[in-house]
């Protein structure tokens, strides 16, 4: 399975200074699993629980069911264990199984027609950011006033989709290569889906800072 | 001493999100990173966009899962 083929650190590091506060390396560059005989399921549960219980919580909306389907998730991973392969990503494979576990259960959610209509380039940027004295940085002062709230009802406004790429790929940090192997979709498509969910989550902050009076 | 990139500002930003997520090739990412340097408008897009990917990261899902949780599924496991 080559999704869980990290490209080589060395690869990554051209990269000016805004990058490095990121720091988005970590999950794709952690060591799997050695391997199956030796691998301590218990442990692997800890250590996951939480990216998939958040991944669920953002999809479902309701704790109950967010920890409904990681229990079904990791119950499901226990039982078909012996097709995981040993060397590749754990995480990116429990993502996987609770991703199909997600859409068979919400099928009618998420197929559900959504209004999938693009929403202007760069929103909150051009609404916020440009034309401004030198040395403002309004734009900027608008994404430090949003809080935790805001951006979690933007996320939650996106269609399952998008939502989906968006979360796999910026909060979980995986490689495209690796969230077109979880949705089951090419990469081109994970693109296209990132960069539309990334536009209009732009244009739901920029809604909610204004209802909260972030911004005028 | 450095060239200019072969990509205008429309190149730039078409491969920005992929710059942003550090998904470019050597190629693109060397010549993305060139026009930036030269291109104070396109540097304000990245530097933007990389924070609002640094917003969701860090503001999108706070939440732990319960811990009765995690026993509940040890729990499950272990009947399994």
């Amino acid at each position: 399975m080559d999704i869980l083929v990290a490209p080589p650190a060395s690869k990554r590091q051209v990269a000016p200074g805004a990058w490095e506060s990121l720091a988005l390396a970590p999950m794709t560059q952690q060591p799997a699993p050695a391997s199956v005989p030796e691998f301590d399921f218990e442990a692997a549960v800890a250590e996951n629980i939480d990216a998939l219980y958040r991944g669920a919580l953002r999809m479902t909306g309701k704790p109950e069911e967010a920890e409904d389907l990681v229990q079904e998730t990791f119950l499901r991973a226990y039982r078909f264990q012996h097709q995981f392969q040993p060397g590749t990503n754990f995480k990116a494979w429990l993502f996987k199984i609770q991703t199909n576990l997600f859409r068979s259960r919400y099928r009618k959610q998420y197929n559900s027609p959504q209004s999938l209509d693009d929403t202007e380039e760069f929103y909150l940027y051009q609404h916020l950011g440009p034309d401004t004295p030198k040395g403002d940085d309004p734009a900027g002062d608008v994404l430090d006033k949003l809080g935790v709230e805001e951006v979690r009802r933007a996320i939650e406004d996106l269609p399952p989709a998008y939502r989906e790429a968006v979360l796999l790929t910026d909060v979980e940090g995986f490689s495209y290569k690796e969230t077109a192997e979880i949705l089951g979709v090419p990469v081109g498509t994970v693109m296209s889906r990132l960069h539309r969910g990334r536009q209009r989550l732009q244009r739901s902050l920029y809604e909610y800072a204004k209802e909260s009076g972030v911004v005028e | 001493m450095s060239t200019e990139s072969c990509f205008n500002c429309h190149e730039t930003m078409q491969r920005l999100n992929s710059y942003v997520d550090r998904e470019l090739s050597d190629f693109e990412l060397v010549e993305v990173k060139k026009h930036l340097d030269d291109c104070p408008p396109c540097e304000q897009h990245f530097e933007f966009n990389v924070r609002v990917k640094r917003l969701v990261r860090t503001k999108a899902c706070p939440e732990k899962a319960p811990q009765e949780l995690l026993q509940q599924i040890l729990k499950s496991l272990k009947r399994a």
